[in-house]
């Protein structure tokens, strides 16, 4: 519509007028100077309303709250025919009948007592004006958070809308990815009651074989029994590691022992006065007359190192056999290697068990008699031993050619001649030259060599020899670990040399030496993490928490 | 001005502060080797009530300015306290998480509280540096009495106009009620003028920093053809150049002000929140302990 604004100035000076033209679908009103109309005064909303034609009327509506006084009245809507007129804050706009050209027109009486206070009100200078506010979004954001992050995940079914309801959103921090394999999303798996921490129950879900610390009367002296895995094992921290490596795990209790019974020494770190010295875990073998012989039982014993003897019952010089003069390999004539014998087992701590067949034989063969050079005693049982003998000399005696040497034979010094001669019955001979092949072998060369024979004095040549059984310690250390693979790459060493570095076997000519060295040894490289200038160890690099193996505690 | 507030007995606050900040490290710096630092520690225990009292106390700000009768210290100095220990629980809050951050509702709590400090730090800035620039622009005049210079400069340039020709009557008297001050948030952060008038020959045209009227009425005058005209017109230009310095002043004033004001509009509300993300952190917390 066309309007004809005619504004009329009786501000000071004559009246006059001023006409404007308006287009539009309606004519707005207001304080604001986007209006149509600005009217300026106390009470006048920004937008206060609108003027619309309605016949040759024009309709006022009001917006929100706003009102306008038509004839003394306070209205939100009046239709104004032509000659009528509204008042707002003591401006008048009157209808007028439009003139040529014009669908609507207006005339309008501005306030005489506009202040500048008006003015300023008529603007929005202030940014409490506009749609900004802090109560609004303060308490929006608040509820968003408290409902996201804590009532939705408590209360609403976890299925209901997984993104929103889960309790991951709890989780401070990544689990170990063993548990996060095993467990994912489940919180309830380790959190079973709120506000109640993680039970030993749920960790003991699966970790059923785990091993205690200390046996049931020292735990409950130390309070262990009532320390909970968790204590230790705090989760939602990875990627740092579940398990402690801190030493005060250990020191806080074993720095000084005070348990009853205690048979440790004290430690606080790693040095030779702060870590005591290296106990052998020695088998010990009893010997119990039972019958014609004896029973073996066997123990394990920790025996300091400088008083540690190795009763493996074996006899056997280490010095001998690393000396290039006195033993070769027998296909190369090369000296003998440490790892010829020693064979490191996957944990790289172990060595594989020696064998007198895979690793002696070679060299130490059972031949016993020069006449039959292909003939070789069993090994391991004599009474196998003295029935091989036995049917060997039936049959010689028997039959005279049986003994005869296929090939010349060197004669072995000390040995009685090959030609025995006997006249009674082959029977009797072959048992008398039997008794004293067995007494040669069990008394004075062959088994007598490695082992420790018992002689018993009986008739009986079955129960006369007993060849006390032979153990070798397969742990010296059980309570520490030790990587030899780690330990044989060094500096000025290699091979052989990095082996003997620790374990003086060139020097060893008796098999009861325990070759495994002690603390000193150790600290010549490493030391706690409080020390400079070595490599420093953890209690936990050598010691575990929870014993290996037996369950039994950790002595 | 606010820098005596920073300053406030001797920068004890700051001193409180730095003692916070060297006090929690010394904290952080205790954990051992037995469990990496997190809020799970009996240091983090600490880290976490210290700045979760602190969070509440630097809230409760926002109630202490409001009750002028309180005794409990000076509005300045609970005022410099805020600006210090808001900055130190940034860093207690950190270590109390030791560094680890995650999509979960614990680093929201963490992440709106750095939003809030930040903001905080937007407005310490303005704090500093504005009522000078305000105090400046002002001219020793407050805004209503801007205001009511505009409102006298309007009156006399209608009046003025009223006596010139149509055209120049148009153009002043549409220019003074098409004057735009302030207006929406955009518009005031800025200072934009989004002033229009109208001609008869042209209808409605901008007219910002009103230098297209200013223009048209200058130009008017070498066209003039009397004395009078020119006498009239000049008198109607000072008007207008003074209008426009007016103007000038009091958008720079609604900018600054806005400023000054803008950072609560952040700082308030997500205060609001971090404290509801809080108690969700805490009682999440202890729900699955």
């Amino acid at each position: 519509m066309q309007v004809l604004i005619r504004e009329t100035s009786q501000t000071s000076g004559p009246a006059a007028v001023h006409d404007r033209e308006f287009e539009g679908s309606e004519l707005s009103f207001g304080s604001s100077p986007e209006c149509a109309i600005q009217i300026i005064g106390r009470g006048v909303a920004r937008r206060h309303g609108t003027l619309k034609p309605s016949g040759n009327a024009l309709k006022v509506t009001c917006t929100g709250r706003a009102r306008i006084n038509v004839d003394g009245a306070e209205v939100t809507t009046a239709t104004l025919a032509p000659g009528s007129e509204f008042e707002l804050a003591g401006t008048r706009v009157a209808v007028q009948a439009p003139p040529a050209g014009f669908d609507a027109a207006v005339t309008i009486t501005p306030a005489r007592n506009t202040t500048p206070a008006d003015l300023e009100g008529a603007y929005v200078t202030n940014l409490n004006q506009t749609w900004l506010s802090r109560r609004r979004p303060a308490w929006l954001l608040a509820a968003a958070v408290l409902l996201a992050g804590l009532a939705m995940p408590w209360l609403a079914p976890e299925e209901w809308v997984p993104w929103w309801t889960s309790d991951a959103v709890w989780s401070s921090g990544p689990l170990h990815p063993a548990h996060a394999v095993a467990i994912g999303a489940d919180c309830g798996a380790c959190h079973v009651k709120p506000f109640q921490r993680v039970q030993d129950e749920q960790c003991l879900t699966c970790h059923k074989n785990m091993t205690d610390h200390a046996p049931a009367p020292l735990a409950a002296h130390t309070g262990l029994d009532t320390t909970r895995c968790a204590s230790c094992h705090k989760e939602h921290n990875e990627p740092m590691h579940l398990t402690i490596s801190d030493d005060a795990l250990c020191t806080d209790c074993h720095a000084e022992p005070d348990w009853p019974d205690n048979r440790l020494a004290g430690v606080s770190g790693f040095t030779e006065i702060t870590h005591p010295s290296f106990s052998a875990d020695l088998l010990v073998s009893s010997a119990e007359a039972r019958g014609t012989g004896f029973v073996y039982e066997w123990q394990r014993k920790a025996v300091p190192l400088p008083e540690a003897e190795d009763r493996s019952n074996l006899k056997f010089p280490h010095d001998v056999h690393l000396d290039p003069a006195m033993v070769q390999q027998m296909d190369t004539g090369e000296p003998l290697a440490c790892a010829d014998c020693h064979t490191l087992k996957a944990d790289d701590e172990h060595f594989e068990p020696i064998r007198m067949e895979q690793h002696c034989r070679d060299c130490h063969d059972l031949k016993f008699d020069p006449r039959a050079p292909d003939r070789e005693l069993p090994h391991g049982n004599p009474t196998e031993v003295l029935l091989t003998m036995e049917g060997h000399y039936m049959r010689l005696f028997g039959d005279p050619d049986a003994g005869q040497p296929d090939r010349p034979r060197r004669r072995l010094p000390g040995r009685a001649s090959d030609t025995d001669t006997c006249d009674k019955p082959a029977y009797v001979c072959a048992r008398e030259r039997t008794a004293r092949e067995a007494e040669t072998q069990f008394t004075r060369r062959g088994c007598i060599t490695c082992h420790e024979v018992a002689v018993h004095d009986t008739d009986d040549l079955l129960g006369r020899y007993q060849v006390v059984p032979v153990r070798l310690t397969p742990d010296f250390f059980a309570v520490a670990r030790f990587d030899h693979r780690a330990h044989l790459t060094q500096r000025d060493a290699e091979g052989d040399a990095a082996c003997l570095q620790c374990h003086e076997a060139e020097a060893s000519s008796v098999s009861s030496d325990v070759l495994i060295p002690d603390i000193e040894q150790c600290v010549s490289c490493h030391g706690d993490h409080r020390q400079r200038n070595v490599v420093p160890l953890h209690c936990m690099d050598c010691h575990a928490f929870h014993p290996h193996g037996t369950g039994e505690g950790a002595e | 001005m606010f820098a005596d507030i920073l300053r406030f007995r001797s920068y004890r606050y700051l001193w409180w502060g730095l003692a916070s900040i060297a006090a929690a490290w010394a904290l952080y710096a205790s954990h051992g080797g037995s469990e990496p630092p997190n809020g799970g520690t009996w240091q983090g225990y600490v880290l976490g009530t210290w700045a979760a009292l602190l969070i509440v106390w630097l809230a409760w700000l926002g109630i202490r300015k409001r009750s002028y009768r309180s005794r409990l210290g000076t509005t300045q100095g609970w005022t410099s306290a805020h600006v210090y220990l808001g900055l130190a629980v940034w860093v207690l809050a950190t270590l109390h998480a030791g560094f680890q951050l995650g999509a979960n509702i614990h680093t929201v709590a963490y992440v709106l509280m750095t939003v809030v400090i930040l903001s905080g730090v937007a407005g310490l800035y303005t704090y500093m540096s504005h009522p000078r620039k305000l105090a400046a622009n002002r001219g020793g005049r407050n805004r209503s009495e801007l205001f009511a210079e505009l409102y006298e400069l309007n009156r006399e340039g209608q009046d003025l106009a009223r006596r010139c020709g149509a055209e120049i009557q148009t153009a002043v008297r549409s220019s003074i009620d098409r004057t735009r001050i302030g207006g929406g948030v955009l518009a005031q952060l800025s200072g934009r003028d989004g002033s229009t008038f109208e001609t008869l020959e042209h209808g409605r045209q901008p007219n910002r920093d009103q230098s297209a009227v200013v223009d048209l009425v200058a130009q008017r005058i070498t066209r003039a053809d009397r004395r009078t005209e020119v006498a009239q017109l000049q008198e109607l230009l000072a008007v207008l150049c003074r209008r426009q310095e007016v103007l000038r002043r009091l958008r720079e004033d609604i900018r600054l002000q806005g400023w000054l004001n803008a950072w609560l509009y952040v700082h308030v509300p997500l205060t609001v929140a971090t404290i509801a993300a809080l108690a969700a952190h805490i009682v999440s917390t202890f729900i699955y302990w």
